[in-house]
């Protein structure tokens, strides 16, 4: 009974994918400049569905966000952030913040909690991003809340880091610091290789689930 | 939003510079000094006990000073439990303790000598930094000439706290020091002590040349140590001092070599850059006397850029944060194989595999259905015989390639697996026993399967006979991977660390050694004419060998038990009970045949798709129930639960440390367990030899047992380490198959111990019998 046996094999075969498929894990990958930006899909705040290669022909940010985080609170607490993402969105730039923190874990917030937040702290992204598992987050070896991210309207990524050059919490320093993306912007306008394209992400922790 | 709530203004800087300040200022003559108040409170969690989590204060070591002669304070910081400051190089996220000075004129002051750090891992994250207390010295250089009377040594503090939050704190430390008249000795005071162990315990230069090489992905640091006593070494971390060099979160593998060892590590994200010199600290572990000792040495090394460095070789250990080089994890205790030794090794545990429990049964089919044809005529039966074990051959050999292929691939990936780790996986070992059921309730006959898999029964034509042959060949070694045969496992783990072309080589020898013998039991007019000729018996015998095939599914239940808990249990329920609906359907001889295995076809994808998603989740906790409480995998329940801290404790208490390294589903793990490991005698001989006998269960991946198994060149369990107590020694690695009489005369043969015994030995013996 010739079929019996195929149905067998394919068992055994199924059993054997399923096994193996199971062994795998996933690990922190480190995107790299001047090539293409891992591509992803999210659910933002408003419910709406998010994917970056829908903004093909724009340049996007990311923002690693985690509203508990002292160097998170320096940006917003400032202003410097909020005045930074109108200043780009207004010139026609993609702005997404992303939420990595796993549910738990400071910074994680419902959609209502963000909705809540972005008006009192009248922040201006194009949307956040909900990123519970951390999928976005590893897959941009996202490390540090603030941690920014420039894509040119290629889809290539540009820069990767830091906010700015005062790696502190202290607010102060937002005054008299360089900050790497406009800096990166300005560069991209000007048809000008973006320098530096990569420097340390100061902050906290991403606080990943696992 | 609790946040802004509770925020103070970052630094009450303008409070701060109030009155009373004032005229201590003034000593500070035109230096710009920010000081501030404490800021606790400012990102407290709703959970945190509030109020600040370091405690911090200058010390001296004196109580005076005197004009032109440095003397070395140091920043104390006392910080709460769990919690974290950072090195200078803070790893993945965090910030360095930064102090700022305010000095009487013509003072200054150094950098921080930063004393060595931990690895403190967050998530999949890493940070390089200080827990519980830390002190962090300054060398103070008072100028040529000083009035008398007081000196007061000020600094502002900034400085970040981490557990899983983070917590910028900012404190002003002050410190009073008389000044000391020419000539008189400087007074001592109370920290004295607590300064000179701090001083003593910083990083020191490197007693060691060294060197580096870095190709786009990794980076080796070479160490010239012929004198370093490999076998103390627990533990080597290198930290690098600049953020980008290595990726911090990484293992880091060591490879001993002779005159030294290289230490492999990931680079970072500045891995497109050249790296002209690697700097930073390497730090050593080492078990000196039963007590661990680690000393930082400082890394400034030229580094060259190759294409690619060489592989590391097979015995290479994880330096791993968590500990899990043991002593003992040498190439000197597993010699590196050559290839042609691998290659022999592979094909003589291939050739033992065949009677290894789990292989047995299914050949025994295969060896009565070739009785059978025997029977159809002399010539035509050897034949088709010879076609058959060609078949079967071809079947084995794809097999291995598979697995060989897989364990490239996996490699490729960053993931490292091995022999039977498919097994690891609750739903493959359910599809398992779905698969052995359906075999025995063909054998019982509820469907038959005439010239089907097992090829038991006469009618086959070439074409059903030469797929059935193969999917033996598959099935066998599917079936022989729970089993590891002696010779098998250093040849394996061998395989799993040498380049691809190696590990096919080393599968392939296997694959040969494991075909042999069924080939020439089908192919040899010799053997066949030893057979017994058929007859009604053959039926009786086939559906007695359903027994074992029903009594495998009953043991491959049991696993996803320990594995899975209660939940799997019922899913295996589910899943064999659709499978037996399934077979009866098949069965059913009056329907069409295409609707009986579109039916079976469905209900067994529904059963599948049912059980599959109840297999992986809550089952963790019953799992390290039984790890660790060695009620269900640990069966002869007195083994401890593995761990390197606990071996190394144990042997620190002057005892020996037999370490079982099991799981569940390793029939030969279970065998030894049974046969050598739970008897009154070996219980005696452990008691007699004062050794302890601790457990690893690998059931389900465990990094620690994966670790502890590569540091000597194994990929998969069982595997028996003897650890003496001496922790000079290096560990014995015992046979694969056990006995009773084997595991004694190795406790026997273990050296006498030399520290006092703290409880009387119930029968004190010589010790001192050579070994077996």
């Amino acid at each position: 009974m010739r079929p019996s046996l195929a149905l067998l094999t394919c068992a055994t075969v199924l059993a054997a994918a399923v096994g193996m498929a199971g062994a795998a894990t996933t690990a922190l990958a480190a995107p790299k400049i001047g090539e293409p930006a891992p591509d992803f899909t999210a659910v933002d705040s408003k419910g709406q569905t998010v994917k970056l290669a829908d903004y093909r022909g724009k340049t996007v940010i990311l923002e690693w966000t985690n509203e508990g985080c002292p160097y998170v609170k320096k940006h917003y607490g400032t202003g410097n952030m909020q005045a930074l993402q109108k200043e780009t969105t207004g010139g026609g730039v993609v702005w997404l913040t992303v939420i990595s923190s796993a549910p738990g874990q400071q910074g994680h917030l419902s959609p209502a909690e963000i909705e809540a937040l972005a008006t009192k702290q009248a922040a201006a992204p194009t949307a956040t991003l909900i990123d519970a598992d951390g999928k976005i987050g590893k897959a941009y070896d996202a490390k540090t809340t603030p941690h920014m991210y420039v894509i040119k309207p290629d889809g290539v990524l540009a820069y990767a880091g830091a906010i700015d050059d005062k790696p502190t919490a202290d607010e102060a320093d937002v005054k008299t610091a360089t900050n790497y993306v406009k800096n990166a912007l300005a560069q991209i306008a000007a048809g000008k290789p973006v320098d530096p394209a990569l420097t340390r992400a100061y902050g906290c922790s991403v606080k990943y689930g696992s | 939003m609790r946040v802004e709530g509770t925020a103070e203004p970052i630094r009450g800087r303008v409070a701060a510079r109030g009155g009373a300040l004032a005229s201590t200022l003034a000593l500070a003559l035109g230096l710009t000094v920010l000081t501030g108040l404490s800021t606790p409170s400012l990102a407290q969690d709703a959970g945190e006990r509030p109020g600040p989590k370091v405690t911090a204060s200058l010390i001296a070591p004196v109580t005076a000073i005197r004009a032109g002669e440095s003397v070395t304070v140091a920043l104390r910081q006392v910080i709460e439990p769990d919690w974290h400051t950072y090195w200078i190089n803070p790893g993945d996220s965090g910030e360095p303790t930064r102090l700022t000075w305010s000095l009487p004129e013509g003072f200054s002051a150094s950098a921080i000598e930063w004393p060595t750090p931990e690895r403190l891992a967050v998530g999949p994250l890493m940070n390089f930094g200080y827990s519980n207390e830390v002190l962090l010295p300054v060398a103070i250089t008072p100028p040529a000439t000083l009035p008398a009377g007081d000196v007061v040594l000020k600094a502002r503090v900034d400085l970040l706290v981490c557990k899983d939050i983070c917590i910028p704190e900012t404190k002003d430390v002050a410190l009073t020091l008389a000044v000391a008249a020419d000539g008189a000795p400087l007074p001592a005071s109370t920290d004295a002590s607590r300064i000179a162990a701090a001083l003593r315990a910083l990083p020191v230069a490197s007693p060691w040349p060294m060197g580096a090489a870095a190709d786009a992905t990794r980076v080796r640091l070479g160490v010239e140590a012929p004198g370093l006593d490999a076998s103390r070494v627990k533990r080597a971390e290198f930290f690098a001092d600049a953020w980008g060099i290595t990726t911090h979160a990484a293992a880091q593998t060591i490879v001993w070599r002779t005159g030294g060892f290289d230490l492999d590590i990931a680079r970072g994200e500045r891995a497109g850059e050249q790296l002209p010199r690697l700097t930073g600290l390497l730090v050593l572990t080492e078990d000196i006397g039963g007590r661990e000792v680690r000393q930082g040495f400082i890394v400034d090394a030229a580094a060259s850029t190759v294409a690619a460095l060489p592989g590391v070789p097979a015995g290479a250990a994880q330096a791993d944060p968590a500990g899990t080089i043991a002593a003992s994890a040498r190439p000197s205790a597993d010699p590196a194989l050559s290839l042609w030794q691998a290659l022999l090794l592979a094909f003589a545990g291939g050739l033992i595999l065949n009677l290894m429990p789990c292989v047995l049964p299914i050949l025994s089919l295969k060896v009565m259905a070739l009785a059978a044809e025997a029977d159809t005529g002399r010539q035509a039966g050897l034949r088709h015989g010879r076609m058959a074990s060609l078949a079967y051959l071809a079947g084995v050999v794809a097999s291995f390639t598979a697995l060989a292929g897989l364990i490239i691939g996996f490699r490729a990936a960053g993931e490292s697996i091995g022999w039977g780790f498919q097994f690891q996986s609750p739903a493959f070992v359910l599809a398992m026993a779905a698969l052995f059921l359906a075999m025995g309730l063909s054998l019982s006959g509820v469907f038959n399967v005439t010239g089907g898999f097992v090829g038991a029964g006469d009618g086959l034509t070439r074409q059903g006979g030469a797929a059935g042959s193969f999917f033996t060949g598959v099935l066998a070694t599917l079936a022989a991977t729970p089993c590891t045969a002696p010779f098998m496992g250093a040849a394996i783990g061998y395989a799993v660390t040498r380049p691809a072309v190696e590990t096919l080589l080393v599968l392939e020898a296997l694959a040969l050694g494991f075909a042999l013998p069924m080939v020439l039991v089908a192919s040899s007019g010799a053997v066949r004419r030893l057979m017994p000729r058929p007859g009604p018996w053959m039926e009786t015998l086939k559906q007695a060998l359903a027994f074992p095939l029903y009594a495998t599914a009953a043991w491959l239940v049991w696993v996803l038990s320990v594995q899975a808990g209660p939940d799997g249990v019922l899913a295996a329920g589910v899943v064999l009970t659709a499978v037996a609906v399934a077979a009866w359907i098949v069965g059913l001889a009056q329907w069409p045949l295409g609707t009986r295995v579109a039916i079976a076809s469905a209900l067994a994808v529904l059963a599948a798709g049912l059980a599959v998603p109840s297999l992986d989740g809550p089952a963790t906790g019953t799992a390290t129930a039984a790890r660790t409480g060695g009620s269900g995998a640990v069966e002869a329940g007195e083994g401890e639960a593995y761990s390197a801290a606990r071996v190394a404790a144990l042997r620190a208490e002057g005892r020996n440390v037999l370490v079982n390294l099991t799981a569940a589903w390793c029939i030969t793990c279970k065998v030894n367990e049974r046969v050598a490991l739970s008897s009154d005698g070996f219980r005696a001989a452990l008691a007699e030899h004062r050794t302890a006998y601790v457990k690893g269960d690998w059931t389900r991946q465990d990094p620690a047992i994966s670790a502890l198994l590569s540091a000597h060149g194994r990929a998969g369990v069982p595997l028996y380490l003897l650890y003496p107590a001496d922790v000079s020694a290096p560990a014995v690695v015992l046979p694969q198959l056990l006995t009773e009489a084997i595991v004694v005369s190795h406790l026997a043969a273990l050296p006498p111990l030399r520290t006092a015994q703290r409880e009387p030995s119930p029968n004190p013996t010589p010790t001192t019998e050579t070994k077996p």
